[in-house]
């Protein structure tokens, strides 16, 4: 008779451990997906982080639109932090 | 009589109906015993099979090329998942498809392809099950076709590779083929290492679709790897600029220029013109796609100089202070004549590196045994691969026999006879410059320094720098590539093109050298090919490039301006040499 209701025990047992398996692999695999979307959408930034970082352009900005000027090295001040 | 009635029908018990019940009750619940045990234990494999077919499913997941990235983590080439349109033409035609002739313009706008030409493709097969549509299609546009929902056209993820970097590089990162196979420069040489291949796994879904059980791996898949490559973007993209630049301004057919870290033998730039946009690939010219920085050979001209001298004072054919007579400005060598611009009398070893004179370099070179020259050229790295590892590279031609004439002796001083590549060139000025220590060549971003041979000694190698201060000062061949702030130790070289039977009309010019002197660390060689018009000569050509490469090369990895006092002191062994 206790063996028979280990048993039952038992059987309930694995059915919810399986269940909780299944919820727990179907999570896993919706983060998955969203790890491939995000995978995705990071490689576009990239590209468009690439475009707009672009060193002509740049260049471009800081010289025509911001004014500014590459130093010479002779007009370089080097400062010492030790 | 109803009461009688009434009184009959007080339940008295009927044994065999009470027994025939039970009896039915029990063998119903019998058999439905046996039935779950014959399922559950004798013959659970159909119904096994049943649910199977159900619920399993076999995924795949896609896998992008990898990533190339420069050494400061800028990608210079990126693959984002696209898809192909295709046709199922068999099931076009048993769908009748072709009814709803609206939807296939729309398809076709979408494509940007002609109707008719479309709707052939696929109609005149109606055997056939696959013919491409159109590929590379991305994503937004896909959806939009799966909405059509046109029975018999279907989308097949891929992925597209993107190059950010454009004509900057393209030589050196080479294209993909539409089937994401790499077929020039890096991508060719590292296929396989950016390459993955898609894993295929067998997985339970449930009734909505969601992926409950992960039974088995079918197919083990091998992830993509990223590759970093020793490239500084910033230099790269400026020595593309000075070189498109230089090649427009002479008309020049082509030109490379070859960056590389004295430190440590990396490549940190590599450019060469003219290029193309491998982002679009329509007009693709074969003569533009290759990398001529490590496949076109030159005859180096002046710009092995600086070795012969090396390879000299190695040997103690002459000795540091030496005075070498150089009068009358020039000299015959078995029948054939070697000449100066003009007469210089008597030259220290620094003096004919400034004024770069053959007659000079040829009298060291014959002071010497043949294979103190060659041998020093070998250990240099000529004639030999640099170790690069990129497809197409060559190694130039540098001969090895027993016999040479005197004439040949002296040619080979000053650059003729034999050919080399700018990687070649740059390769040498960085073993001058890390003190006569050899690096192997490498594209690919290093963990740690790798291990150098000592090919000439430091004390010779210190020795032939300062010798070269002088070229870019007053006085020297090529004032225009000095450079306020960084000394220059460089060399240049100006080569006529051998044709068949001769030297033609056509000339190469060079610059090569290490900065900043006194604490070397980076090596540029710039070769500009075949300039038109008056002025060829390597200083002018090339010498304002490989200031503008170096100085802002210099000021872009933080290395110090030399100070006055250093000046004075280089100016004064600078001023001693002359």
């Amino acid at each position: 008779m206790l063996l028979a209701i280990l048993v039952l025990f038992n059987a309930i047992a694995v059915v919810l451990t399986a269940d909780k398996t299944r919820k727990l692999t179907s999570k896993w695999d919706v983060l998955q997906q969203s790890q491939d979307r995000y995978d995705i959408e990071w490689r576009n930034l990239l590209l468009e982080e690439q475009s707009l970082s672009e060193h002509s352009r740049v260049t471009r900005i800081a010289t025509k639109q911001l004014d500014m000027v590459r130093p010479m090295p002779k007009e370089e001040i080097i400062i010492r932090t030790k | 009589m109803a009461r009688q009635a009434k009184r009959k029908q007080i339940p008295t018990l009927i044994p065999w109906r009470l027994y025939v019940l039970v009896g039915v009750v029990i063998v119903l619940f019998l058999s439905l015993v046996a039935r779950a045990a014959y399922i559950q234990l004798i013959e659970p494999d159909k119904l096994r099979h049943e649910s199977d077919m159900r619920t399993l499913r076999t995924t795949s997941n896609q896998v992008q090329r990898g990533l190339i990235s420069d050494r400061n983590g800028e990608m210079m080439a990126v693959s984002v998942p696209v898809l192909a349109v295709w046709a199922d033409p068999k099931i076009a035609h048993d769908k009748h498809a072709f009814e709803d002739m609206r939807r296939w313009q729309a398809l076709a706008d979408v494509l940007q392809l002609p109707v008719d030409g479309l709707v052939d493709k696929v109609r005149n097969h109606p055997k056939h099950r696959f013919v491409y549509l159109k590929r590379q299609v991305i994503p937004a546009v896909a959806d939009y076709i799966k909405e059509l929902k046109i029975d018999g056209i279907y989308l097949k993820p891929e992925s597209r590779r993107y190059y950010p970097g454009g004509e900057i590089s393209a030589q050196l990162i080479g294209i993909t083929n539409i089937d994401d196979v790499g077929i020039e420069g890096i991508e060719n040489t590292y296929n396989t290492w950016l390459t993955g291949t898609p894993s295929k796994q067998k997985v339970r879904k449930s009734r909505d679709g969601k992926v409950v059980e992960h039974l088995s791996v079918v197919e083990k898949g091998e992830n993509s790897n990223d590759l970093v490559l020793s490239i500084d973007q910033r230099i790269q993209q400026l020595a593309y600029r000075e070189l498109k630049r230089t090649t427009e301004l002479y008309q020049a057919t082509s030109g490379s220029v070859v960056v590389i870290d004295v430190e440590t033998g990396e490549v940190l730039a590599m450019v060469n013109t003219p290029s193309y946009n491998p982002n679009s690939r329509q007009k693709l010219q074969p003569h533009r796609m290759r990398n001529r920085a490590i496949t076109d050979t030159y005859e180096p001209g002046s710009t092995v100089k600086p070795f012969v001298i090396a390879a000299a004072l190695e040997s103690g054919a002459v000795k540091a202070d030496d005075l070498i007579s150089t009068s009358p400005g020039w000299m015959r060598i078995g029948g054939r004549q070697v000449r100066d611009s003009h007469n210089n009398g008597d030259m220290s070893l620094a003096k004919i590196l400034i004024k770069s004179s053959n007659v000079g370099i040829s009298k060291v070179a014959l002071s010497m045994p043949i294979q103190q020259i060659l041998g020093t050229y070998q250990a240099m790295g000529l004639g030999n691969y640099s170790g690069i590892n990129l497809t197409g590279e060559s190694a130039g031609i540098i001969h090895d026999r027993r016999r040479w004439s005197d004439f040949e002796r002296a040619t080979l001083s000053f650059g003729y006879g034999f050919t080399a590549t700018p990687l070649q060139i740059a390769h040498m000025y960085a073993t001058l410059g890390s003190g006569g220590i050899s690096y192997p060549v490498s594209i690919l971003k290093l963990k740690k320094k790798p291990e150098g041979k000592q090919v000439i000694s430091s004390k010779v190698a210190h020795q032939v720098m300062k010798m070269l201060v002088g070229v870019t000062e007053p006085g020297g061949t090529a004032r225009k590539a000095h450079i306020s702030g960084y000394p220059v130790a460089g060399k240049t070289g100006t080569s006529r093109k051998a044709i068949a039977g001769g030297y033609g009309d056509d000339y190469v010019a060079l610059f090569a050298g290490v900065a900043p002197v006194h604490k070397p660390r980076l090596a540029i060689s710039v070769v500009i090919n075949e300039p038109k018009g008056d002025t060829y000569y390597g200083g002018l050509v090339a010498g304002p490039a490989f200031a503008k490469i170096m100085s802002g090369a210099l000021q872009m990895l933080n290395v110090e301006p030399i100070t006055k006092r250093e000046a004075i002191n280089l100016a004064s062994i600078s001023g001693n040499a002359k």
